[in-house]
């Protein structure tokens, strides 16, 4: 994991995208070998950009289910069959007094959306996610939110399952998973943090842990149980700490009787 | 009939109910959706069902049609509206389904498996980035749209999808290396 470098001049990051993605012409190639002459990090920031370019432009583009485009038409054709063509445009075909009162009642109903819109951000204290204070006990979401964000793995399409940051030689995991749908734990399913006891030592717990001085001998804590595991307000936080002289990426598991669910990479120095 | 015709005069078409020419819309338009879409449901079979209701939608709704936009651009954001809906409506945790995001086994089944891993781990990568950086990583790489058609499928200036697309390399590249497969 690289450092947090000193941040770059914007001529200086628009000039490593454009040469990492081929777009940058001789003379600015020429201007970003001057900074690199001054700055030869930069040179590994390049590689690193065009190795992320070269990821995403090799993945294929999935191919659309057969035979999509016929049910479209088909449901499109019955539908005809009982209404024929596009809907006209409705709002513009609504009588003068009934469009005042839709744009009445939509400016009252927008007002309050609104209201409740900034009195929830007003509350809220991280940028995203379910809030850390609820779980962090002393260590409170101001603290938390200025730790690094190295990686979230999400509970697949519902948003972060596991949210990695670190401070320091501190590392902090967030564990929150859905409580319900076909992959969700089961209730009594009980779920384990499992990780390699001589690479990392768990030093906190929120909700707080009678026995994780056992638990970090056996390298597995118990999270909880499908039930309770998981969904916003209900996150559980680990800080881990890496044991002097293991400086290698070393992942954390979570997993269940089922098997493995999530797991996040806690990188090298 | 219409293979050749510009997107504006087949919505002119389609908006007097001629079926066939919103079939040139959808052969035009299916593949690049589907790939959004199921760059944000995970899904193959949600990211079908969202196409097609996103297609359905757009053709009852030609008449607000913007033709200031490109077609792509506004069905691109009534998909990600049903996306949108379809994910709240959910509220439950579908597996990534990555089977239906890998390339086919090609000939050589060596250079088919590192293509696979490849993929899975760009994949991993992606899934666990903030929605806004997804969605430029796939406009941008993924669809090869230009900024300024990634910028009008947004609704966001130029500038600033530019700059999300930066940040979100950077990202890309630090998810990659904390899932140890760059660096």
């Amino acid at each position: 994991m690289s450092v947090d470098p000193i941040p770059l001049a914007p001529r200086t990051v628009e000039l490593l995208h454009r040469t990492a993605e081929g777009a940058a012409d001789a003379a600015e190639r020429r201007e970003l070998d001057g900074l690199i002459a001054a700055a030869p990090g930069l040179r590994e920031e390049v590689q690193a950009l065009r190795e992320a370019v070269e990821a995403l432009d090799g993945l294929p583009l999935v191919d659309p289910p057969k035979g999509m485009k016929g049910e479209i038409l088909r449901e499109l054709r019955r539908r005809q069959g009982a209404s024929a063509t596009p809907l006209k445009a409705s709002r513009r075909n609504l009588p003068r007094l009934r469009r005042w009162r839709f744009l009445a009642v939509a400016a009252g109903l927008l007002a309050v959306a609104a209201s409740a819109y900034f009195l929830e951000r007003s509350r809220a204290t991280v940028p995203f996610g379910p809030e850390p204070a609820a779980v962090a006990g002393t260590m409170g979401a101001r603290d938390l939110r200025s730790w690094r964000v190295l990686a979230t793995v999400p509970a697949r399409a519902e948003g972060p399952g596991l949210l990695l940051r670190r401070e320091g030689d501190r590392f902090a995991l967030e564990v929150s998973l859905p409580l319900s749908g076909q992959a969700a734990p089961r209730k009594a399913d009980t779920l384990e943090l499992v990780w390699d006891p001589k690479a990392l030592e768990c030093v906190e717990a929120r909700p707080a842990l009678t026995d994780l001085e056992a638990s970090n001998r056996r390298g597995a804590l118990q999270v909880g149980q499908g039930s309770e595991a998981g969904g916003p307000g209900r996150t559980r936080l680990f800080i881990f700490k890496r044991r002097p002289g293991f400086n290698k990426p070393h992942e954390v598991l979570l997993r269940s009787p089922g098997g493995e669910y999530l797991r996040a990479t806690i990188p090298e120095n | 009939m219409f293979e050749e015709a510009s997107d504006a005069a087949i919505v002119e078409r389609c908006r007097g109910g001629d079926l066939d020419a919103f079939g040139v819309l959808i052969d035009r338009y299916q593949k690049p959706i589907f790939n959004a879409v199921i760059h944000k449901v995970w899904n193959r079979e949600d990211a079908r069902e969202i196409c097609q209701q996103s297609f359905l939608k757009a053709f009852e709704h030609l008449h607000s049609f913007d033709a200031n936009l490109k077609f792509f651009s506004w069905i691109y954001r009534i998909a990600m509206n049903e996306s949108i809906n379809h994910l709240q409506a959910r509220r439950a945790w579908v597996p990534l389904d990555e089977e239906a995001l890998l390339p086919a086994s090609g000939a050589d089944p060596e250079e088919a498996s590192m293509a696979r891993q490849r993929c899975r781990a760009v994949h991993s990568a992606l899934a666990a980035l903030d929605e806004k950086y997804r969605a430029v990583l796939v406009l941008c790489h993924l669809l090869q749209l230009s900024y300024r058609e990634a910028a009008e499928s947004l609704d966001l200036e130029e500038k600033t999808v530019k700059s999300r697309l930066f940040s979100a390399r950077q990202l890309l590249r630090e998810n990659l290396e904390a899932l140890g497969h760059v660096g």
